[in-house]
């Protein structure tokens, strides 16, 4: 058979050829290897072009428009086996027909089964209505009673010691939903008996209106299991009798109306010997849990559970110091920026503080404001303004030279500046030698000091006007203008 | 006739708007066309809608993109495509990039092919698809694996440039 060509295999993918084509194909695909590769080059093809053309999809706003319908395209099979039809043999269609026989026999056995389990618990059911009612002590055990002795576990409303034998009201409930048959009967047989007393004899004193044969009937179980009133039962000295672990529960609803007064007043020993009880049951309860969940001080023989919660402990240990070491070392961070964050609050309140004080504390006037200058000036600048050298008190030292305003000089030339030399003396008293050029013929002054109206001395040195001034006696002053030179 | 064009609508409209829409690739012009083709076939009343439906659609593209073509149209719609007004995010800036190069690859291929590739899949099978393009259903296998061959090459030639591009 020559090759197969692009068509009938894409036909073929498609789902195109009949059943006589692609069983030919097929059994040219089982010997032409080359074939088979271009087959799976064909779907690799086919699949890409499905993927290319699904990118063509509209956008998700033109989906609710155009939603997409799921076109009715054939299968493209995995492998081309699955395209050859199948026709059975013979043979296949007996072993169908037996495999269908032999189901339908499977599911008439299961049928009939059923049916006959039914039957049967029907008949049971029966059976127990026409009868009697088949109430047991031993229904109201426990299942875990491990002691055989079901005096001890009986469903009786448990008198607890701390409650003085009065019974306890959430069992009372709990067993009302286990028996409730057995509940009405019992409520039936009047209030409850006085632990310790023989129930048995009052149980049928009282039958419940209406039911009489049920509750003679329970009378009848109970008082053939009842032991003896009075008599313990052999190997539990104290324990109630059977009789009054059957009547006790079933007379809860009576006796929760009572009050149960004797109980309360007075717990018998069988009263205590059911609280005893109750408590053996949580007991064994306990050790079983204890077995089957070792704890943590379980012996090494709990193995690797042992290895593994101690290294469970260790780690939590761990991570609880860990988490304290974080939580120490986040409040001390904490406690840092709070302390330094109060730190500079304190130093920005002190510059504060002291800004408040120095501009509430009167400024020192400095010498130049006591000298009252307009600004310093050098030697050679007072040269220029005079027109020759400054003129100085002689064995005194001169503070600075600066200007000043004509005015603050009495007789001076209020167009010119002022050259003022400043001195202090031993005493720190302040002395001003102004000297200002002015022009020959201006000022009618003797060349000796002549003492001013406020003290001061004025004299002329050429064709400079000196005054001398300060807070120093006349005396004083004339002394020092005789050392100005 | 209220029933038949409610018939028609609710049975083949989706599909065409899909199959137009990824021949042409301007949604507002598949639901013009399909709405056109739909109107047609109501007054036509073909024996067989759904391939009627499907030639005088894919006769309506043909016709529409040598209009397009000559009023230069296409190149805006390409343009459009190409360049959407609002960046969109990466995720649907990567599908319509590759939608773009899709569509950029089915353009290679001559019309026999690109329709019998949109027919296909619309779920046509070959007797419908000859139907539809008047061909020989002996034919639509070759053309579907000729079709099927030139759209992955073209789309792979597309797929190295721009990788080439990204990188």
């Amino acid at each position: 058979m020559p090759h197969i060509d692009e068509g009938t295999l894409n036909a073929l993918l498609d789902g195109e050829l009949g059943a006589a084509e692609v069983l030919e194909v097929q059994t040219h695909f089982a010997t032409c290897a080359a074939c088979a590769a271009r087959l799976d080059e064909a779907r690799q093809m086919l699949a890409e072009t499905e993927r290319l053309v699904a990118a063509l999809e509209p956008p998700a706003g033109n989906a609710a428009r155009a939603p997409r319908v799921v076109a009715s395209r054939p299968v493209i099979p995995l492998d081309p086996v699955v395209l050859i039809p199948h026709n059975p043999t013979p043979t296949e269609v007996r072993r169908s027909r037996f495999k269908i026989m032999a189901w339908a026999a499977s599911f008439l056995v299961i049928v009939g089964a059923g049916f006959l389990g039914l039957e049967m618990r029907n008949g049971l059911q029966g059976s127990r209505k026409a009868g009697t009612l088949r109430i047991r002590p031993e229904e109201f055990t426990f299942a875990h009673d491990n002691h055989g002795d079901s005096s001890t576990r009986s469903a009786a409303p448990v008198s607890r010691p701390d409650t003085g034998g009065a019974p306890d009201t959430e069992n009372v409930g709990r067993l009302g939903s286990i028996a409730p048959t057995a509940r009405k009967d019992g409520q039936a047989t009047g209030p409850a008996p006085a632990a310790g007393t023989p129930p048995a004899s009052q149980a049928p004193a009282s039958p419940a209106p209406g039911k009489p044969a049920q509750n003679q009937t329970l009378a009848q179980n109970q008082t053939s299991a009842a032991q003896p009133p009075g008599s313990p039962a052999p190997g539990k000295p104290g324990a109630p009798p059977p009789a009054a672990k059957v009547v006790a529960p079933l007379a809860l609803g009576g006796a929760a109306a009572a009050g149960a007064p004797a109980a309360k007043t007075a717990p018998s020993p069988a009263a205590t010997q059911k609280a005893t009880s109750r408590t053996q049951p949580a007991d064994e309860l306990k050790e079983s849990v204890d077995q089957a969940v070792p704890s943590r001080n379980a012996p090494a023989d709990s193995g690797a559970i042992s290895v593994d919660r101690a290294m469970a402990d260790k780690a939590t240990a761990d991570l609880d110091r860990e988490q304290m070491r974080r939580r120490a070392a986040a409040a001390t961070a904490a406690l840092d920026v709070e302390r330094k964050l109060q730190l500079a609050d304190a130093e920005e309140a002190q510059r504060q503080e002291a800004a408040r004080a120095a501009a509430a504390q009167p400024a020192t006037p400095t010498i130049d404001q006591q000298a009252r200058l307009s600004r310093r000036i050098g030697l050679d600048e007072a040269a220029q303004q005079l027109g020759g050298p400054l003129h100085a008190i002689d064995g005194m030292s001169r503070q600075l030279v600066g200007l000043v305003s004509p005015q603050l000089v009495s007789g001076a030339d209020s167009t010119r500046p002022v050259v003022r030399a400043v001195y202090v003396d031993r005493s720190g008293r302040t002395l001003y030698l102004d000297q200002q050029r002015v022009r020959p013929g201006q000022l009618d002054l003797p060349f000796t000091p002549q003492a001013g109206p406020n003290g001061q001395l004025s004299w002329m040195s050429g064709s400079v006007l000196l005054v001398l001034q300060g807070d120093l006696p006349p005396d004083s002053l004339r002394a020092l203008a005789r050392r100005v030179r | 006739m209220t029933g038949d064009a409610g018939r028609l609508f609710e049975e083949y409209h989706d599909s065409l708007v899909r199959m137009l829409w990824r021949r042409t690739g301007d949604r507002d012009r598949a639901e013009e066309l399909a709405q056109e083709t739909l109107v047609r076939a109501l007054a036509a009343e073909p024996r067989n809608p759904r391939s009627w439906l499907f030639a005088v659609a894919l006769n309506l593209v043909r016709e529409d993109a040598r209009k397009a073509l000559r009023q230069g149209r296409r190149l805006q719609l390409l343009k459009n495509e190409l360049e959407p007004l609002a960046p969109p995010p990466d995720e649907v800036m990567e599908r319509n990039e590759q939608a773009a190069r899709v569509r950029a690859a089915l353009e290679q291929l001559n019309d026999r092919d690109r329709e019998a590739l949109l027919l296909k899949a619309e779920g046509f099978n070959y007797e419908e698809i000859a139907e539809t393009l008047g061909l020989a259903k002996g034919a639509i296998g070759t053309t579907l694996a000729r079709a099927r061959r030139r759209l992955v090459e073209a789309y792979h030639d597309m797929e190295g440039p721009a990788k080439h591009a990204a990188h």
